[in-house]
């Protein structure tokens, strides 16, 4: 539905690389310059070009902050993420947008935020805007990928990292469950209709939407699927 | 990306406004219609000769505004999330008056009825016209039985009447430049 983005900006803005870091291992912290008068809501995302290429991701500042933050899996042999790896300060990029509709919106209902890799991305933005959800699930294959942990457990009532692999690891994580984020949903999370927010890998958002039509079919559900 | 979630096996799917619901939903039945419109004015589109880009063009940008549209029929009334949508507002409508207007001064007045069909475009042009009276049926019931519809539904049921009108002078434009002659219909 990119065709009825409001506000979206189609003409690409120049931007710059400001900082680059390493969040954990295989996830790339980029920081880039903000272009004049960019606005966008937490949860979007801009469509970033570089060298004929285009991918997309998601702002993970808040809506306030001086520069535009991404955070990004580096993928083995990815055309986009093997450039963006050693991209070095002050190389020039361009962006399009803000894109997208996966914004929090404040209901009666609990929000429940599901994530897989990088998909915590917009829940990021979102706590740094100072969002308050009731759960979130965060999907990661080792304990060593929980990048912003404390941001992230301020901004909910229950943090939930669910590591799928390195099983011993995961009970050392406070509040830390080894498995994948729809097995807690289907196992833990007590009956109710909640707002679900989903992103992250389009397997993941298949298996928690099945669970939901199953188990919490009064619920609103939300999705932004990377790949 | 995989296309396939297997999350539609259960016959439901989820509204633009987040609500899970029955595949059989009437506002699905819309979208679906404006969906299959759009299909088909891509089909239009593609056939349309060279010569006859300007209309072709009209058909894109209606393209576009049916997928502006499909957006607010894919949300629940008064659901928040339809703040993010796009007013579709009258432009649309009005900027195939305008085409409406262009193309009939070309045209020989119509005494009788014509058979649709004719050359290639020409007869995509009346297939996208029957699909689009469908899409406009379909839209005019479900707001009827809406109680406080958005302003996006009457909108939606506008422009569509006006783009049946725009595909059947498109039609017989597109016959006219292939050459093709109407065939009018013998009682
Ligand atoms: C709306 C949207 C927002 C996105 N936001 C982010 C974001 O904030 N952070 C982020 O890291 N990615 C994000 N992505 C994914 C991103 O756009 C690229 O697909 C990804 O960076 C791979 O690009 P590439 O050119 O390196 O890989 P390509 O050469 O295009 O190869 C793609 C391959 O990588 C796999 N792949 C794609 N993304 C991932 C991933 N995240 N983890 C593991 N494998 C992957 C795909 O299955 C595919 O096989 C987003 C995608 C969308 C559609």
């Amino acid at each position: 539905m990119g065709a009825v983005s409001r506000a979206a900006s189609a003409s690409p803005a120049a931007v710059e690389v400001v900082s680059r870091r390493r969040l954990a291992p295989g996830v790339l912290g980029l920081e880039i310059s903000r272009p004049p008068g960019f606005r966008f809501l937490p949860g979007q995302f801009v469509r970033l070009s570089l060298g004929g290429l285009t991918r997309s991701y998601t702002l993970t500042n808040a809506p306030g902050d001086p520069t535009l933050t991404l955070c990004i899996r580096l993928v083995a042999g990815g055309r986009m993420t093997t450039r963006l790896v050693e991209i070095p300060a002050g190389a020039r990029l361009s962006i399009t947008g803000p894109h997208g509709y996966f914004t929090f919106r404040a209901s009666p209902r609990r929000a429940v935020l599901a994530s897989t890799g990088t998909g915590v991305a917009p829940f990021l933005a979102m706590a740094r805007a100072g969002v308050r959800a009731y759960l979130l699930l965060r999907g990661v294959s080792r304990a060593g990928d929980l990048h912003d942990d404390d941001l992230l457990r301020s901004a909910v009532e229950i943090y939930a990292p669910c590591v799928s692999r390195s099983a011993d690891k995961a009970r050392s994580i406070p509040g830390g469950h080894r498995g994948r984020v729809s097995d807690y949903a289907g196992e833990r999370l007590e009956p109710g209709g909640y707002d679900f927010y989903l992103c992250g890998r389009s397997e993941m958002l298949g298996d928690m939407i099945r669970i939901i039509d199953e188990r919490f079919p009064e619920s609103l559900v939300y999705t932004e699927s990377f790949f | 990306m995989k296309i396939y979630t297997r999350t539609g096996d259960g016959g439901r799917t989820s509204l633009f406004s987040g609500e899970r619901v029955s595949k059989a939903d009437p506002r699905l039945e819309v979208c679906g219609e404006i969906d299959e419109l759009n299909a088909v004015l891509g089909a239009l589109a593609a056939a349309l000769p060279a010569t006859m880009a300007d209309q072709a063009e009209v058909v894109r940008g209606a393209q576009g505004a049916l997928f502006a549209a499909g957006a607010h029929w894919a949300t629940a009334p008064g659901s928040p999330r339809a703040e993010a949508l796009k007013d579709l507002g009258g432009e649309e409508a009005a900027r195939l008056e305008a085409e409406i207007d262009r193309l009939a001064a070309s045209l020989p007045p119509l005494e009788r009825f014509i058979l649709p069909g004719g050359s290639a475009p020409g007869a995509w042009a009346h297939v996208a016209r029957t699909v689009c009276r469908r899409a406009e049926r379909r839209a005019v019931a479900l707001l009827a039985e809406t109680a406080d519809p958005p302003p996006a539904y009457e909108q939606t049921v506008v422009f569509l009447n006006r783009l049946s009108d725009f595909l059947f002078v498109l039609a017989r434009a597109a016959n006219r430049e292939a050459s093709a002659a109407e065939t009018e219909w013998e009682p």
